[in-house]
């Protein structure tokens, strides 16, 4: 790498040494990663749908959106649907975010740190709202879909707030909440660039 | 930073709404995401006689064990995201042009020794695999784009930025 890229290659290697012990702290403490993301996702779809969310509950690594939403088997069983999804998919911004502050030589870590983990849980919780949504609004069928009161506008919406969720947040999000924290590095590159320029 | 952050998130929601359009899919994401799966077996067959592509699947001739190429993967929306931020970063038209060529090749790129290593690793540890596959590469790709649009911005500056005066400015006698 050219000497005038070193700002940015010493970045960039800082940040992928630190990504694995930071994907191997944050992979150890999922259960507690995941918790407040799905918890505030569960409290905002009871919030907007009262008539058929009952709540969350959590088996192992994943989450379950309790319904009373009546669900037809083949064999002509009903039962309720009850949506279930792997948080940890949408999460792993908690520990990319670290990895970017530290790469990124950042001060004031003591309160960038957890103010940055604290932005995250807003999209993280998006994320995980819409993969359950997609379940209901989508996957469960066109009966379901109506019982749940979606329209084909709505049950669009929820196919583009999950592909927003599933390819988008989880990955963009903390980028933009480091930038939002810490742009030294940002503002570095640019003086570096101006005063190599060629004008 | 106000302004760029605005244009961006803008810009972002109006692309991946094009993406997800059937004539967007049909014309250029799944004849990219064949084309990325026969480049990728084109580089295996160089040291791996096993490696075989089939449509966007690329599978292993010996155990049969493969990996599909599936939206997320096939490093588009990473090309989008890197898009919408030359595109909202205020730079001139040429640079950008080229930032987005240049930026899109170096995103794929990598995104092929994404798929290289997740073939290799389907076909050794299932729960490795999937590890890499929905935490470490989808971070590191996220990191790559982060890194050429670091680059790009730096050229931009260097190309357009006047250099900061050197000096103090000292009031006239």
């Amino acid at each position: 790498m050219e000497k005038h890229f070193s700002i940015i290659g010493g970045f960039f290697l800082r940040t992928v040494l630190l990504l694995i012990p930071m994907l191997a702290l944050w992979y150890w403490a999922r259960e507690w990663v995941v918790a407040p993301p799905a918890w505030l996702a569960g409290k905002a779809l009871q919030f907007q749908f009262p008539s058929w969310v009952l709540g969350i509950e959590r088996e192992g690594l994943h989450h379950v959106l309790l319904t009373n939403l009546k669900v037809v088997t083949p064999n002509r069983q009903v039962g309720e649907l009850t949506p279930e999804i792997r948080a940890l998919s949408y999460c792993y911004g908690s520990a990319l975010l670290p990895a970017l502050l530290l790469g990124g030589q950042a001060r004031k870590l003591w309160w960038k740190l957890p103010a940055g983990l604290a932005l995250l849980i807003p999209f993280q919780a998006w994320s995980i709202a819409f993969a359950w949504l997609l379940q209901v609004a989508v996957q469960a069928g066109p009966q379901v879909a109506s019982e749940a009161g979606f329209s084909a506008m709505g049950m669009n919406l929820v196919a583009a707030g999950y592909q927003f969720g599933y390819l988008i947040f989880p990955a963009l999000a903390p980028v933009l909440v480091w930038l939002a924290l810490d742009r030294r590095l940002m503002a570095t590159v640019l003086l570096e660039g101006s005063l190599s320029g060629k004008h | 930073m106000i302004r760029f952050l605005l244009v961006f998130m803008l810009l972002l929601p109006v692309l991946m709404v094009l993406e997800l359009t059937a004539p967007a899919q049909q014309w250029f994401v799944l004849p990219w995401t064949s084309l990325l799966t026969r480049i990728t077996a084109f580089l295996l067959s160089a040291f791996d006689a096993n490696a075989m592509s089939y449509g966007k699947i690329l599978l292993d001739t010996r155990s049969g064990i493969g990996v599909s190429v599936e939206a997320g993967c096939n490093g588009v929306e990473a090309c989008l995201i890197l898009l919408a931020a030359m595109l909202a970063y205020p730079a001139p038209w040429k640079l950008k042009l080229l930032g987005i060529l240049g930026g899109s090749v170096a995103v794929q790129a990598v995104n092929v020794l994404r798929v290289i290593s997740l073939f290799y690793l389907a076909r050794w540890d299932k729960d490795f695999f999937e590890f890499a596959h929905l935490y470490l590469w989808q971070a590191l790709i996220m990191l790559d784009v982060l890194i050429v649009w670091l680059v790009w911005i730096r050229i931009v500056a260097q190309r357009t930025l006047p250099p900061p005066p050197s000096t103090p400015l000292v009031a006239g006698a």
